[in-house]
């Protein structure tokens, strides 16, 4: 061992001494409190009393029994949710970002311009379609109503349930499209044009291109995307809890809502904090599908 | 320049473009109302949805913030967000350097990868991060948020930040040092400006995220004196109705900030809000 390297282990301290202090209090402040859901959904417990006593599996017991119908329909309400997300963004990302393919002025316009939403706050999209969707004095309905469509103005587009969460959906889509989109384009821009040039000259067709060639080769940045919506949808809170009314438990909430909502509705968060880790747990499953799969598909094309 | 012509009018490139139309147009509606219902009475948005206003109610913008005390909300979202993102960054590049220094031991491998663990930890202990909060007595105070956003997006921030330090040559860092430069010199005066994009798209994420974000602020704040934005522009949806009028209008004052900073510096937001960073 020389004299340079041993004078830069000895150094390599100071950098330690920095960063573990910071790391402890942001381990603290926002890792920490999300892990503790699991050991305290196991006491009965409220914000108000310090006493905490300890119940065991019995909030589960509760959830898969008692309560198993509120607990089935948050979990449709969820799956629904992620589902709509799932398909209707990603096929729509996927077919904006190929029209507009080609980096023309024109086309960096609208991709622009689609990506405007992102920078609006949850709480103005929320608002904004709300007065959109309204059964009287909502656009949508007087649009259709003028043009003479039957039932409309009056139509609530948040009946049934299954309705409303796509309609939720859609305001969700409208908002974030911009980064599928985004990521999508930069994906299509990797892509040679000698490649597609071959297969065009080979005789294949539009659908064929895209299909043999294109797909293939962008099927990595696509599934990176779409199953980022499965965490993404089940964790989506803002929409579902804006567009419904506050406060009281809608037919449409999903799993991620009832945990927010319970914070304020319910005076035991032992409870509350089972159903945090239900969906923990969910989430770490998500994460782990999403991490694997995108592996396996790029170790695929690559290797 | 025939060629050109029957490109242009196969199937795809008109369906094409009458997708795009139509998609733009179903952005830019829903914007279009807000602008124009800002601007109406009460009996206007009932009678008359689709109409533009008969004369232009600009009261509705001074209606809107006294009756939402908008001045103050404004404030307080400026604040917290700017010494959110102030400490954030600060944070951030503290981390990012001392880890880049200690990329080369094992120590520094493992503290780099139990920052991007963090990435992956499902947030849904919202009733455990109120107690937390709670009990170290900034629950209900300007700290509360403060301290959200600058520890809230640190694991993306420093794998963004570390990412790129580690693309700059080592000579850079030697010549420096052997300039005599201490550390802060060389993080001030050599590394800040060159990590500057990464900087700038940490920097835009992370206030757009604080500027903007509802459900975490009206977990941790609860007075009516520290509400921020979002929070003030929910109090005119009520249960059964809502004022629409004085909502967009209230709407139009605090967010129209963004969406120009958005128009002038499109490339900085994109980059930013999907992530990702050329240098």
């Amino acid at each position: 061992m020389n004299l340079h390297t041993m004078s830069r282990k000895r150094k390599h301290w100071k950098y330690i001494l920095c960063v573990i202090p910071i790391l402890v209090v942001w381990f603290i402040l926002s890792i920490y409190p999300h892990v503790e859901v699991i050991p305290l959904s196991l006491y009965k417990w409220s914000p108000i009393s310090q006493k905490r006593t300890f119940v065991g599996l019995e909030y589960f017991k509760i959830m898969f029994d008692v309560q198993w119908k509120i607990t089935w329909k948050q979990f449709l309400n969820t799956i629904l949710y992620v589902l709509y997300l799932f398909g209707i963004q990603t096929i729509l990302a996927l077919s904006l970002a190929l029209v507009l393919r080609k980096n023309t002025r024109h086309n960096k316009f609208f991709r622009a311009l689609f990506f405007l939403p992102m920078v609006l706050s949850s709480t103005m999209v929320s608002l904004t379609w709300s007065y959109m969707y309204d059964p009287n004095l909502g656009i949508i309905n007087n649009l259709l109503g003028n043009l003479g469509v039957d039932g409309f103005p009056g139509h609530n587009f948040f009946k049934p349930d299954a309705m409303a969460l796509l309609c939720i959906v859609l305001v969700h889509i409208w908002a974030n499209i911009g980064y599928p989109i985004t990521i999508i384009t930069s994906g299509l821009q990797t892509i040679s044009d000698d490649l597609e040039e071959a297969a065009r000259l080979d005789g294949a067709n539009q659908w064929q291109l895209f299909w043999r060639v294109t797909f293939p080769l962008l099927l990595p940045t696509l599934l990176r995307i779409t199953l980022l919506t499965l965490t993404t949808g089940s964790m989506a809170i803002d929409y579902i809890l804006m567009m419904g009314s506050r406060g009281d438990t809608m037919s449409f909430d999903t799993w991620s809502v009832e945990i927010y909502k319970g914070i304020t509705n319910d005076s035991n968060y032992g409870m509350v904090s089972a159903r945090s880790v239900v969906l923990f747990v969910v989430m770490i499953v998500f994460s782990l599908i999403q991490y694997r799969a995108t592996k396996k598909v790029e170790d695929d094309i690559l290797g | 320049m025939k060629k050109e012509k029957r490109s242009r009018l196969t199937p795809t490139g008109i369906f094409g473009k009458l997708y795009v139309y139509l998609y733009a147009a179903v952005v830019i509606l829903p914007l279009y109302f807000v602008v124009i219902t800002a601007f109406k009475t009460p009996q206007e948005i009932s009678m008359a949805p689709l109409a533009l206003p008969e004369t232009l109610q600009w009261s509705n913008f001074t209606e809107a913030f006294k009756q939402a005390d908008l001045g103050k909300a404004i404030w307080n979202s400026i604040y917290m967000s700017v010494l959110g993102v102030a400490l954030q960054m600060f944070l951030v590049i503290v981390i990012s350097y001392c880890l880049h220094k200690l990329r080369n031991f094992k120590i520094g491998t493992l503290l780099y990868l139990i920052v991007l663990a963090g990435l992956y930890i499902p947030k849904v202990g919202y009733v455990t991060q109120i107690q937390l909060y709670r009990d170290l007595g900034i629950y209900n105070t300007p700290l509360a948020l403060i301290f959200s956003t600058g520890f809230g997006g640190i694991p993306f921030a420093v794998f963004i930040v570390a990412g790129f330090l580690r693309t700059i040559p080592k000579e850079l860092e030697e010549a420096a040092e052997l300039d005599g430069c201490n550390d802060w010199q060389l993080v001030t005066r050599v590394l800040i400006p060159v990590i500057k994009p990464a900087l700038v798209t940490v920097g835009i994420f992370g206030f757009t995220s604080a500027w903007n974000n509802a459900t975490t602020a009206l977990l941790l704040i609860r007075d009516e004196e520290l509400r921020t934005v979002p929070m003030a522009l929910l109090e005119f949806k009520a249960t059964y109705s809502t004022q629409y009028d004085l909502l967009f209008a209230g709407m139009l004052a605090t967010g129209l900030i963004l969406v120009v900073a958005y128009i002038f510096c499109q490339k900085y937001f994109t980059q930013a809000l999907a992530g990702s960073v050329k240098g």
